[in-house]
């Protein structure tokens, strides 16, 4: 569909050659973002770093979606503020820590687009991208008039549970506490999200991506396929969502309206899919952009809109493409 | 709960009335959806663009004919312009890319409308001799409600006539099924389309128009709309007018009947029975319509 | 030469709407045969084809291979017992490489089970069976371009490449020559004669001289029946055969 790379083996010299090359330039990213905290940052600016690696990570979930598998949707929200309740409710009604929290977030997330999925993956292009908008819609509604259980539009107000792991118990009240927790789950859900994307199951998705009658005539599964994908798509959703709330101590219905769907939407597409590196490209851009012109102007999201057509008509492969060609890359 | 027979008559005349609004937003939708096989999502922007246009020009001139004749027309054009320098170059992509295009242009819509008009709602008054109440059946019943009521049927039962028994019309909905017999039938294609889609635009505009002094005319009224006329869309069965209206028909007595029984619930209803026709009957409820292209 | 049934069709029937796109047609094909399939447009051959290929449910009739009952089968689950097939509007994965798309076939045929983070390259006796289809299919030299840069009649040798990732004991190939040069079209008969000798062929052609050269059997269908089938010679003079064609005796 849009902007996608030739996956699969990569034997040749140069491919490895490239391949340190890259893999260094990922560890130097990574180390600057460990140490980052230590030149003295603000509270807010921690904040801030923290809140662009979740909407990174769910980006990413989005981007297995459509990059990977060829299936756009309009729903994504869903599985993001579903993990945020869950994670929310769990900690609020159980008093549950930290970690059990994320995970049982995490679970319910899955659990949903599990159940949704099954019912979904026969159907492709606009029927699917229809149904997935109605589905997030069912759920938005339905957590927004349960007001009993998640307390409607007022939100869901939640304290910082601590971290229990067993040897030691973190507070986690400190913003940059929480920020090296996201930063150690951003990065192994992103290399899970990569190894996956790489892996066979990843790699069939290409195939159905590309060409989905072939793909079951040479024998894959299309159906069960389809249905992993959006099983990993909405759990790592889950992921992201879970530690928003986490994070804020705070979630609201809105998380769930499809116009937060069509901001994921957008990280990813302008960030370009089935790259995984694109949307957090998108989706760092979005969240630094909000917070610099949100102070002047509400209407902050207009250029976002005019770059996203831009990109879907002109730029399919997104920022990545420019980034890439810039790399020497095709 | 205990009501007597004028709540239920006056209710179901309400769901009328609402799906009349729904269905001159939805009929556009469809022939749009018909004759160039994409789902339109900015079509709720310009639902909202014509209600905001009909404030200033009424504000401007006092007339709410004025802004009722008026407003439908530049949103035409604006459709025309999109459909022209938008859509025509999409041409031969993969549907969803229209969509996702199309739903950035309801983005940019949607933020320039509040940079233009503001955040805040504004109220639009009906015509003086449309205020008030009639007496129907026995009991009295709003005034504007039912000149929606007839205004709006008669200008569908218009469209409908139209394309279902003029040369034109027909052309449009045998374009409809088939473009290329069409095209090759010596039919130019891309005035069709223009005249279309500024034909579906315009729709969608003079029923923001009319809405107007009902609801209050706010920045999110396009995108409230457009998922009303995205379930309506699929109930129908895509591209099929019959099968939209009577889905705006059932949409409209669900949202308002629903209202009563099941307050907010009511859009969960309405969002299954769309997943539901989705999977069941993807040619919509009648099973006339046409299964989507768009992989 | 050994009889043994491999693919047999028994009174298949497929019928859209009020129209018999294929009525009643009994079709065998066996162990290490060539068996083309012709007949003037419209004859129900791509139906035909189609249902063998487990992509057309059918109306009504039996399908079996290798005397199992396979009428019902999802199609996806033909590869896994032995049954390949091509597309003849090239159908391949746009965005990969040659070696890629011939590399999912073989993963699709050697992993039943297909893991979430093992390294999809990580599995030598897939590379090597890729590698080895590449050389059989003469793809060597584009084997790691995108299938976007190379050129149509490269494509339809690729169709047959990904289609033998599949390891078929028979290939069902859907007009492989297509749109080709006189020049690819040879090379093509060409190397279908080398491929025949290991794999079951059921083939649906127009080039009427590619089908002689190559057939062991022909199956003429017109109107959605069979009127005629045998060894090329005798098809090729059989009046109604030539009725269906030509319109005369």
């Amino acid at each position: 569909m849009m902007g996608t790379e030739a996956s699969g083996v990569s034997a040749t010299e140069s491919g490895r050659h490239r391949l340190t090359v890259v893999m260094a330039q990922l560890a130097a990213l990574v180390l600057a973002a460990v140490v980052f905290p230590a030149f003295g940052p603000t509270p807010y600016v921690i904040k801030l770093m923290t809140e662009v690696l979740i909407y990174a990570l769910w980006a990413m979930s989005l981007d297995i979606l459509i990059g990977y598998t060829g299936l756009v949707s309009f729903g994504h929200a869903a599985y993001f503020g579903l993990g945020a309740y869950g994670t929310g409710l769990l900690i609020v009604k159980f008093q549950l820590s930290l970690l059990p929290a994320l995970l049982g977030g995490v679970a319910i997330a899955a659990a949903f687009s599990l159940l949704v999925g099954i019912i979904i993956v026969r159907l492709s292009g606009i029927a699917f991208a229809l149904l997935t908008l109605a589905v997030s819609m069912v759920a938005y509604t339905v957590v927004w008039q349960w007001t009993t259980l998640t307390g409607g539009d007022d939100g869901l107000s939640v304290s910082r549970p601590p971290l229990n792991l067993g040897v030691a118990s973190f507070a986690m009240k400190s913003d940059v506490s929480i920020y090296y927790l996201v930063l150690l789950l951003f990065v192994v859900c992103a290399f899970l999200l990569w190894r996956f994307t790489q892996s066979p199951t990843g790699t069939a998705l290409a195939a159905v991506r590309d060409n989905a009658v072939r793909a079951g005539a040479i024998g894959y599964n299309v159906a069960r396929l389809k249905l992993t994908s959006f099983l990993v798509a909405g759990s790592f959703a889950g992921v992201s969502g879970s530690l928003y709330i986490i994070l804020r101590s705070f979630a609201s219905p809105d998380l769930l309206h499809w116009s937060a769907s069509g901001h994921i939407l957008i990280m990813t597409i302008v960030g370009g899919t089935g790259t995984l590196f694109g949307p957090v490209i998108g989706a760092a851009m979005m969240v630094l952009v909000e917070d610099k012109l949100s102070a002047w102007t509400e209407y902050w999201m207009l250029p976002f809109g005019l770059l996203f057509v831009l990109v879907v008509g002109f730029l399919p492969g997104g920022l990545a493409q420019l980034v890439r060609k810039r790399a020497g890359r095709r | 709960m205990h009501y007597d027979a004028t709540f239920w008559i006056s209710q179901i005349l309400n769901g009328l009335q609402a799906s009349v609004l729904l269905m001159l937003i939805t009929i556009g939708l469809t022939i749009i959806f018909g004759i160039l096989l994409i789902v339109n999502f900015a079509h709720g922007a310009f639902y909202m663009i014509g209600a905001y246009l009909a404030v200033t020009i009424i504000a401007r001139v006092e007339s709410f004919w004025a802004g009722l004749i008026l407003a439908p027309i530049v949103v035409a054009i604006g459709g025309a312009l999109m459909e022209r320098f938008v859509v025509r170059p999409m041409r031969g992509r993969p549907v969803v890319q229209t969509l996702l295009l199309t739903f950035g242009i309801a983005l940019i819509l949607n933020d320039s409308t509040r940079a233009i008009w503001g955040p805040f709602p504004f109220s639009v008054s009906p015509p003086e001799w449309l205020q008030g109440t009639v007496t129907l059946f026995g009991f009295q019943y709003p005034a504007y409600r039912l000149f929606i009521l007839i205004f709006g049927s008669a200008v569908a039962a218009l469209v409908i006539a139209l394309l279902e028994y003029t040369t034109v019309g027909t052309v449009v909905r045998a374009a409809s099924s088939d473009h290329e017999m069409v095209e090759a039938m010596g039919v130019n294609t891309s005035s069709l389309f223009l005249w279309v889609f500024a034909l579906g635009s315009g729709l969608a505009a003079l029923s923001g128009v009319v809405a107007s002094p009902l609801l209050t005319v706010n920045p999110g009224m396009g995108t409230d709309v457009i998922i009303d006329a995205f379930v309506i869309l699929v109930l129908g069965g895509l591209g099929s007018l019959r099968g939209t209206v009577l889905a705006a028909l059932l949409v409209g007595q669900i949202q308002t009947l629903g209202a009563v029984y099941l307050a907010q619930y009511a859009s969960v209803l309405v969002f299954l029975l769309m997943g539901i026709v989705l999977l069941v009957r993807p040619r919509g409820l009648l099973n006339l319509g046409r299964l989507d292209d768009g992989h | 030469m050994s009889s043994v049934q491999l693919l047999r069709g028994e009174g298949l029937c497929r019928y859209f709407g009020g129209i018999k796109a294929v009525e009643n047609v009994d079709i065998e094909i066996q162990k290490g045969q060539f068996h083309s399939i012709v007949g003037p447009n419209g004859a129900g051959k791509t139906t035909l084809f189609n249902m063998l290929a487990r992509q057309l449910d059918v109306t009504s009739g039996t399908l079996w291979f290798k005397g199992q009952a396979i009428t019902n089968v999802p199609g996806h689950q033909l590869p896994g017992l032995g049954i390949a097939r091509t597309f003849q509007k090239t159908s391949l994965f746009a965005s990969l490489t040659i070696r890629e798309n011939i590399r999912l076939a073989v993963q699709a045929k050697r992993l039943p089970v297909l893991p979430l983070i093992r390294k999809a390259d990580g599995y030598p006796d897939i590379t090597a069976r890729t590698q080895a289809i590449v050389e059989q299919m003469r793809l060597d030299t584009i084997a790691d371009s995108l299938v976007s840069e190379t050129s149509h009649g490269d494509h339809r040798l690729t169709e047959i490449a990904v289609a033998l990732g599949s390891e078929p004991e028979i290939l069902l190939l859907d007009e492989p020559m297509a749109g080709m040069s006189a020049t690819e079209a040879a090379l093509t008969v060409g190397m279908l004669k080398d491929l025949k000798r290991a794999i079951s062929i059921v083939l649906i052609e127009h080039d009427m001289d590619a089908v002689l050269e190559l057939s062991d059997h022909v199956t003429v269908m017109d109107l959605g029946r069979i009127i005629a089938a045998g060894a090329p010679e005798a098809v090729q003079n059989d009046p109604a055969v030539r009725r269906a064609y030509l319109g005369t005796d």
